[in-house]
């Protein structure tokens, strides 16, 4: 190549030269948070107050990322204040916050950019544009950054992305330096003072924290604490997932067939239902449910409504089985 | 030189100053991005790599010694992630570079280690991906001062005022960028050419 003797003029003819497209701006504002709270963990770790530093950390950091997102946002197409979620559901306990202006939680109501949800002793439940549901356990404190992004400050939440909408792009979740991204799942995220822990009830979920990346599948579980994070196994089903049901608006069940109700049983209660025969399952497709359950766990809805309808059901393993109502193996 | 201002910023992040990791994220995320998605050819994989390279550079702050510049460190440790990424997902799409050729990445690493001579190792056709390898790996002071004055046309006083140092400091610093930049770019660029005849 031949270039000139001056080397100001070199310099500059090849610096103007066209090269690879600038790093997205949003791809930096989704790393950063946990590179900062890797960082943040290590340069306090020669210090004694280590833990201090860390709590410190985790609290300008929820504002940070907070901030850094809603910037993000406003950097994107979309239009600022435009909704990113409608509330299904909002206990009267319920805040939500925008601009500094606090009211109480509104069923059907728009939710912005920005929007602080504090849960106090209520649940709440929302949709976003995109139809990923998130339902939020009592006091919990979250801030819907961007339609795929939040930060939760405390407390705890159920994300479905089963009913997603459009192009497949995953919700994150930050909580204290972790992002968690769903991966076409349904999951649970709970955040105390001692650790994080995500519970995957189906699909499958990317935790990302300052100690590297893990996956969990159905059945998993992640907790990440300040000394690390860890794998086990967690249930699917049972009465540590009641409060999800509790946290939405119930199903208007009233008139509609069996089935209906059987598939919303099995999604909220995490656990299949099948009928002990096909004949039993034919008689009663067209089976019409009449009752409230407003209020019932999976497992006291099916006790309510089975009866009704001549059946009754036992549980065996992780699988609810439905049979007649005279069945003796059925639960009285 | 340069290997002080990062020893310095690095000193600055272990005693927690936020400033300097906001530096360190400017400057180095970009630059590792790049570096990681010219190989896995995927920008979502690039970015979560990067994530977990920058995470295990930044607990791991102290083992880095300076022989090498913090840009070549965290390269190593990225070229690793990809590796074990390539692993776990029984994946094989890094792509082969140039830039990685023995040559070219000696001359690359030694842009920081010998303080200004740049590398080697591109197709010659490809001038703008040399420039922009010999940009990421030279100093990001370096690197800073020359697109100010070179694409943005700032004058001296502004670039000072900019790198908080008095007219004189600057105007010799982007003299030692110029050069460095020249030589690097000639190494490299050599270098691309000796890989591709």
């Amino acid at each position: 190549m031949n270039r000139p003797d001056d080397s100001d003029a070199m310099v500059r003819g090849l610096l103007r030269q066209p090269r690879p497209a600038a790093v997205d701006a949003a791809r930096a504002a989704r790393v950063r948070p946990a590179v900062h709270a890797a960082w943040k963990e290590a340069a306090g770790g020669t210090r004694h107050w280590k833990r201090a530093i860390a709590l410190a950390a985790a609290a300008v950091l929820v504002f940070a990322i907070g901030l850094m997102l809603v910037n993000r946002l406003r950097e994107q197409a979309a239009p600022v204040g435009a909704p990113l979620a409608s509330t299904l559901f909002a206990t009267s306990e319920v805040v939500f916050q925008h601009d500094g202006q606090a009211r109480a939680g509104r069923v059907g109501e728009a939710l912005v950019p920005g929007t602080r949800i504090t849960t106090n002793s209520g649940r709440a439940a929302i949709v976003l544009e995109n139809g990923v549901e998130l339902r939020f356990d009592s006091n919990t404190d979250i801030t819907l950054d961007t339609e795929r992004s939040m930060s939760l400050a405390s407390g705890a939440l159920y994300l479905d992305s089963s009913r997603r909408t459009g192009a497949p792009e995953t919700v994150a979740i930050v909580a204290r330096g972790t992002v968690i991204r769903d991966i076409g799942t349904r999951y649970e995220v709970r955040l105390s003072d001692q650790e994080l822990r995500v519970r995957v009830r189906d699909g499958r979920v990317e935790v990302l924290s300052a100690f590297g990346m893990r996956e969990a599948e159905s059945g998993g579980q992640l907790s990440v604490t300040s000394s690390g994070i860890r794998s086990g196994r967690a249930s699917i089903s049972g009465a540590d997932w009641d409060w999800i049901v509790r946290a939405t608006r119930p199903p208007q069940l009233e008139g509609r067939p069996l089935p209906e109700f059987l598939a919303w049983a099995e999604r909220e209660g995490g656990r299949p239902i099948r009928f002990a025969d096909p004949a039993l399952e034919r008689a009663n497709t067209a089976t019409i449910v009449y009752g409230a359950i407003e209020r019932l766990t999976v497992e006291e809805a099916l006790d309510v409504v089975l009866p009704s309808c001549g059946l009754a059901r036992f549980t065996d393993g992780d699988v609810i089985t439905i049979v007649a109502a005279d069945d003796p193996r059925g639960v009285k | 030189m340069h290997n002080g201002s990062e020893r310095e910023l690095v000193r600055r992040m272990l005693d927690g100053d936020e400033n300097a990791f906001d530096e360190f994220f400017a400057d180095y995320f970009p630059r590792l991005f790049r570096f990681a998605v010219l190989r896995l050819r995927d920008q979502d994989a690039a970015e979560d790599l990067v994530q977990i390279s920058l995470i295990a550079g930044v607990r791991n702050l102290r083992s880095w010694r300076g022989e090498a510049t913090l840009f070549t460190w965290l390269c190593t440790i990225c070229r690793r992630e990809i590796a074990a990424w390539e692993k776990r997902t029984s994946r094989r799409i890094t792509v082969s570079l140039a830039e990685d050729d023995p040559g070219i990445r000696a001359a690359l690493e030694s842009i920081g280690a010998a303080a200004e001579a740049p590398d080697a190792g591109l197709a010659r056709a490809d001038t703008g991906r040399i420039v922009q390898l010999v940009l990421d790996h030279l100093p990001p002071r370096y690197s800073r001062a020359l697109e100010w004055k070179y694409l943005e046309d700032l004058s001296v006083d502004d670039i000072a005022a900019r790198l908080q140092c008095t007219p004189k400091a600057a105007e010799s610093l982007l003299t030692r960028a110029r050069d460095a930049f020249r030589d690097a770019f000639a190494a490299v660029e050599s270098a691309a050419n000796e890989v591709t005849s």
